[in-house]
């Protein structure tokens, strides 16, 4: 075994790890990255496969399969934590307004109060 | 009617003072200071029963600022609410003519333009440009042609406060207002108003080319959460 494969097949480990410990996400989401780092890690044992089924597919080099799939595994990554952000910004809004429009009433009660 | 001035605020300095002495000039004197997280937080040295300041903790955006001052204007009443900027480029005047159409329940939200005949205006060419081009993408987003776009001087009555509810925090909410008005086909109006740059409005305000982030604020709103 290569080092760079020992190297890829520890981090790979390590996500998983880091992954199934940590955060708590749908079931759905557990089996997709499940499935994608068994994926990597058959890859990075045997790296021909990828050169295999570049032909298939009909790109020339398995490298080039690859960042071509990283390329729209990127982009849905961005779409899907965009649109977490807004879900976090539109609570995050609900909750200053909230909180504005509490302490609004508190000091009209404190100040109703005191005259 | 009870109208009720709401203007964001975000660290502004002396000019805000004049506009609200300009507001009381005119006979508005309920103003809601919307203090959207400034640092430090927003003091008004003469606090009396027309002004209230009410304050995020954090900086929200303008949408969500105007927002949240319709939202303390209906708790105390307001018939109708005009949104007005804290930097001085906007006339107190022109708060008359626009809420004009509301009193006579003639539209439902009248919007200032600073485009057709009697505007007055220093706009420059670039920004001009700018917001001609704003108004045909406003067209295609929401099938409405204003002769202006992104301008922030307008009046609302109750029936279309009611119907404001926000999800742009940030300027794209000009946009998403039109939307609004659309999906609840609620009556609106152009009236002309005068805008004038100054110096320190154009160092507050919405800069140019902002223009692009608003692009992709409404855009990718499209991918809704």
């Amino acid at each position: 075994m290569n080092i760079i494969q020992i190297v890829l097949l520890s981090s790979l480990g390590f996500i998983f790890v880091l992954y199934f410990t940590w955060f708590r996400n749908a079931s759905y989401d557990k089996m997709i990255l499940l499935i994608l780092l068994i994926t990597g890690g058959v890859f990075v044992i045997n790296p021909e496969l990828t050169n295999k089924m570049a032909r298939w597919v009909g790109v020339g080099r398995g490298a080039d399969l690859l960042l071509y799939l990283s390329i729209v595994g990127f982009s849905f990554l961005f779409i899907l934590f965009y649109s977490k952000i807004r879900r976090m910004e539109y609570t995050l809004t609900e909750l200053t307004r909230n909180q504005a429009l509490l302490e609004q009433q508190l000091k009209e009660t404190q100040s109703n109060e005191k005259s | 009617m009870l109208v009720f001035i709401v203007i964001p605020v975000y660290n502004e300095g002396a000019p805000l003072f004049e506009v609200i002495s300009d507001l009381k000039t005119q006979g508005f004197h309920n103003i809601i200071l919307v203090d959207d997280g400034s640092d430090p937080p927003l003091r008004y040295p003469a606090l009396d029963d027309g002004i209230f300041i009410i304050r995020h903790p954090v900086n929200m955006g303008q949408g969500a600022a105007l927002e949240t001052g319709m939202k303390l204007a209906i708790k105390k009443g307001a018939d109708v609410v005009v949104h007005f900027d804290a930097d001085g480029q906007h006339s107190a005047v022109d708060i008359h003519q626009l809420t004009a159409p509301l009193f006579e329940n003639r539209a439902d939200i009248v919007l200032g333009s600073r485009f057709m005949e009697k505007s007055e205006t220093n706009i420059s060419r670039l920004r001009k440009i700018l917001v001609h081009g704003a108004r045909y993408f406003n067209k295609c987003m929401t099938g409405l042609l204003l002769t202006d776009a992104h301008n922030g001087l307008r009046a609302i009555n109750k029936k279309a406060m009611s119907k404001m509810n926000f999800t742009q925090n940030r300027m794209a909410h000009a946009t998403e207002i039109l939307t609004i008005i659309k999906k609840n086909n609620l009556r609106w109006k152009e009236v002309p108003v005068s805008v004038w740059y100054t110096a320190y409005s154009k160092t507050k305000g919405q800069k140019p080319f902002q223009i692009i982030n608003i692009f992709f604020d409404i855009v990718l709103k499209k991918l809704k959460p």
